[in-house]
């Protein structure tokens, strides 16, 4: 099946849509300080009363038919606000859309109702592959022709806007028209997606490429980013890999501040995939992010988030 | 260049080593696009190694880590994945194990892989009421005659011919592992979900 309904977009030509999935969404509420829900903090989580806001789940993890994993799901989900978080939709690949796996994520935002569903800005495979990876592409009006037009398919078939991360990147392409940050700021225009942005990424990726992590951040609309993610990364001296398994560094602690200073309070996580620490560690990161946005931003406003309809209601 | 064959051409540069990508590619500030490149291809095999290594506990144990990872590496060159869920990427490694030229000759090795395939597929497997004693003794006995069972969603049997289920204890407890001994006869292995935590049991060899 192809992802593109080629009768409705002749309805309605593609600007016009476009338009009414930008103005289709409320920003989603503040959700403060979170972690990414990992399987061997269940027991701690749901034994303790962590001092932790909010959960973000890997939905491939629970897109299974039952047993543990959902069970554990169903009862965060009771008592926490949760944001699913894909790895596999390969919003930028060529290949057509797995529709058993949109069904799928469908199926999943119905058990647990998300404040918001996001992945990332990258291709996963080609040709029936899935190379399991958060693969990099040339940033060219081709491809962001291209990226638009599969946003708005899969905004169009989850009801709901979408929102997309920036990847960490290991190499750039010759063909690039425009920079990364100018490409995902052209593609929260046309489509209305809303934005996480990954704080370690943009380090990681702009070591790697020798630009300006401020120039990224400065090149982001502020108002498009929901969510911050924060994580460890691997330095291997002549390049940085996102590794997920070390605490975060300080010099992303000080590009968060950074971030918070341009984008206000942003509903934040960390996340861990290796090395998973006990929870009281991922817990005392979490304060330390915490304290940083009250320096930055001054309790309350570190607390309450902004003064937007959505957060007053 | 397109982006369809833009990312036909890093897939082949990720599957096949194919290099013609390395054109498109600057060097980095820092490394040369050489290296960079490799960066996603030794990412891509070492990912798909470790989801096999979280499914396969024990037979990572038996094998030890450095076969482990050479048999699991084959298995990636052989079976890219096909699912956008990595949960069911090593769902074909018993059969690969049990035709494999090599791992052939070890027939424990597609059965430990095939047991910890059946407990994995029932630990996440679909959820079921499951009939209690306390439900059969309530039945009016005049139904007996005419009642009949369904098997729970989770439970699955395999056929094995080595003695897996006493390896896979044995290592699973972090104890001596039996030696491996063959029969000539076919033993039934049953695989169910109590609760939340996959079970399994020896079945009686059946009366002819």
């Amino acid at each position: 099946m192809s992802y593109r309904k080629k009768g409705s977009a002749k309805a309605k030509p593609a600007q016009e849509r476009n338009r009414q999935t930008a103005e289709a969404g409320e920003r989603p509420p503040y959700l403060g300080f979170g972690l990414g829900l990992r399987p061997p903090h269940y027991r701690d989580i749901l034994g303790g009363n962590p001092n932790v806001d909010w959960f973000e789940v890997i939905s491939e993890n629970y897109m299974v038919a039952g047993g543990q994993p959902r069970a554990m799901l169903d009862q965060i989900v009771e008592r926490y606000p949760v944001v699913m978080h894909g790895v596999s939709l390969s919003i930028a690949s060529t290949a057509p859309f797995d529709e058993d796996y949109l069904d799928g994520l469908n199926g999943l935002a119905k058990r647990t109702q998300p404040k918001w569903i996001s992945d990332h800005l990258c291709w996963t495979g080609v040709h029936g592959v899935n190379l399991h990876d958060l693969l990099p592409i040339p940033y060219t009006r081709e491809a962001l022709d291209h990226v638009v037009s599969r946003v708005d398919y899969v905004q169009e078939r989850l009801g709901r806007q979408l929102c997309l991360e920036n990847v960490s990147t290991y190499v750039q392409f010759g063909q690039s028209e425009m920079m990364e940050w100018e490409f995902i700021a052209e593609l929260t225009r046309r489509t209305g997606c809303w934005l996480l942005f990954d704080v370690n990424n943009v380090y990681v990726s702009a070591f790697n490429h020798g630009y300006d992590a401020r120039a990224f951040l400065n090149g982001i609309p502020a108002d498009r980013v929901v969510q911050f993610h924060l994580a460890g990364h691997s330095d291997m001296e002549n390049y940085i890999v996102d590794t997920h398994d070390h605490p975060v560094r300080e010099e992303v602690w000080d590009l968060y501040m950074a971030a918070l200073k341009r984008f206000g309070p942003v509903s934040t996580i960390i996340e861990r995939d290796h090395d998973i620490p006990p929870l009281a560690d991922m817990v005392a990161e979490l304060d330390h992010a915490r304290t940083l946005a009250e320096r930055v931003l001054g309790p309350s406003r570190a607390r309450s988030g902004p003064p937007s309809k959505s957060t007053a209601a | 260049m397109k982006l369809k064959d833009f990312q036909d051409r890093f897939q082949r540069a990720i599957l096949a080593g194919d290099d013609t990508i390395l054109k498109d590619i600057p060097d980095g500030p820092h490394e040369t696009k050489a290296n960079l490149l490799g960066i996603y291809r030794d990412a891509y095999v070492l990912r798909l190694i470790d989801v096999i290594a979280a499914d396969h506990e024990v037979l990572h144990a038996y094998l030890g880590d450095d076969s482990f990872r050479a048999m699991a590496r084959a298995y990636v060159a052989r079976y890219p994945s096909r699912h956008p869920n990595a949960r069911w990427f090593a769902q074909r490694l018993p059969e690969f194990l049990r035709e494999h030229e090599q791992y052939s000759k070890q027939p424990v090795l597609s059965e430990l892989a095939a047991l910890e395939r059946a407990l994995n597929n029932a630990f996440d497997g679909a959820d079921a009421p499951v009939v209690s004693m306390a439900d059969l003794a309530a039945l009016p006995p005049e139904i007996w005659g005419g009642i009949s069972f369904v098997r729970h969603p989770t439970a699955t049997s395999i056929e094995v011919s080595s003695n897996v289920g006493a390896i896979w204890t044995a290592l699973k407890a972090g104890k001596e592992t039996p030696p491996v001994h063959y029969s000539e006869t076919v033993t039934r292995i049953l695989v169910w979900r109590h609760e939340t935590t996959p079970m399994f049991r020896e079945c009686p060899p059946r009366r002819r």
